[in-house]
């Protein structure tokens, strides 16, 4: 300004630019420390949705394991090669519902893993921004308008539904061909004096 | 054709219109300083405000959310208590202690489990229900940030308003031009100014001439 390199402009400017990428600098590491320091609660979310869903499985492992019990014993079918076929059938689906589970979870920790690093993005970009332009700030305020929306347990509402559709179906074909039997074997009983008669 | 007298002139106008015109620039420079100073310290607040938002992020976890989800699911699991007796097949009027003490025993085992399912839904529906939180809070700090960036603007437009402002003092401007003029004309006309004062004075009789 003044022609002899003594301008106050210029060195405010200078130390001001200086400032702010020192700014920068700081707030970045900052950023990155914070949500590097979340893979232990990302880790308790994985084992708890894993641990849910497996929960899930067992139960209907366990449900539909009896049901295959009492369905084989009902059409005295016990120790064949039909109990072998459908305790094969029962293991493989259980099975695949572990792995269903197992999938889930690790699904709803990539979502959650996701979020964060958008939201680790949209800081930095905030940070990094700061004064220099309103543009990207606004860019950066409707992005996380449209994260509030996203922001959910995606792993979870997909659940691992019913794991055991196959069986369910053979166990329930056996429960009425039990009831059929019992139902002709009590209509002998009861239509034999009528026809005697 | 040495005219001390013009030169004079001619050297005095030159350099009160160059320290005139140095004097308004350092008004300037200083008018720009001051703002870029005030952006700066616009910019420190901005810095101040993000600085916080991370703090507060550092420190976010999901227990609060945590705690809030699973006091929902508790109050949920009793005050529908009853009905889960009743669905556990309680209540049975006339029935024997022992199917008594089976029920009681199938319905604490109902309960633990409940109450292990709602721990394990709280730590699962915390984290997502702590990133809306953090996402809000981004968000005031966007509009924060453009807040400030408003500010800033605004002290970058006065500061350079300022400085245009800032004008050489038209009295000196206008006597320099004149001097300049003077001494400008009687070069160009010939005229020896250092002779022609040294005559008038001579004439005037001071001093007995030069």
């Amino acid at each position: 300004m003044c022609g002899g390199g003594d301008s106050k402009a210029s060195d405010a400017a200078q130390a001001r630019e200086d400032e702010r990428q020192a700014e920068i600098t700081r707030s970045t590491g900052a950023i990155d420390a914070a949500f590097g320091n979340r893979g232990a609660q990302q880790q308790e979310f994985v084992n708890s949705l894993r641990e849910f869903l497996t929960g899930d499985v067992r139960r209907q492992q366990k449900v539909a394991g009896r049901r295959s019990k009492f369905g084989l014993a009902r059409s005295g079918l016990t120790g064949g090669s039909q109990a072998v076929d459908q305790g094969r059938t029962l293991a493989e689906e259980f099975t695949e519902g572990l792995l269903k589970s197992e999938r889930v979870a690790q699904g709803g920790l990539a979502d959650l893993k996701a979020q964060d690093e958008q939201s680790r993005l949209q800081l930095l970009g905030l940070a990094q921004t700061g004064l220099k332009s309103g543009t990207a700030a606004a860019r950066a305020s409707e992005a996380i308008q449209s994260n509030l929306a996203g922001a959910s347990a995606a792993g979870l509402q997909e659940g691992v539904g019913d794991v055991f559709g196959k069986t369910a179906n053979l166990f329930r074909a056996q429960e009425e061909a039990a009831a059929r039997r019992k139902g002709l074997a009590e209509s002998e009983i009861f239509a034999d004096p009528f026809s005697r008669g | 054709m040495c005219d001390p007298i013009s030169l004079g002139m001619l050297a005095t106008a030159l350099t009160a219109k160059t320290v005139n015109t140095r004097q308004t620039n350092r008004r300037k420079d200083r008018e720009l300083a001051a703002g870029i100073r005030k952006q700066g310290d616009i910019g420190r607040e901005s810095a101040g405000r993000v600085s916080e938002e991370i703090q507060s992020l550092a420190e976010s976890n999901p227990e609060a959310e945590k705690a809030e989800s699973i006091q929902g699911f508790i109050n949920t699991l009793q005050s529908n208590k009853d009905l889960t007796t009743e669905a556990a097949g309680g209540g049975v009027f006339g029935a024997s202690d022992r199917f008594a003490e089976d029920v009681s025993g199938a319905l604490s085992g109902v309960g633990a489990r409940a109450t292990g399912r709602a721990e394990l839904l709280s730590k699962i529906d915390a984290p997502a229900r702590q990133r809306t939180r953090e996402a809000v809070g981004r968000g005031q700090l966007a509009a924060d940030v453009r807040g400030f960036q408003d500010r800033s603007q605004s002290a970058d437009f006065l500061a350079r308003l300022k400085a245009s402002e800032q004008r050489n003092n038209p009295l000196i401007d206008i006597g320099a031009d004149l001097l300049s003029g003077v001494a400008t004309a009687g070069v160009a006309s010939g005229t020896n100014l250092t002779t022609v004062l040294g005559d008038k004075i001579a004439n005037l009789g001071f001093l007995g001439g030069i």
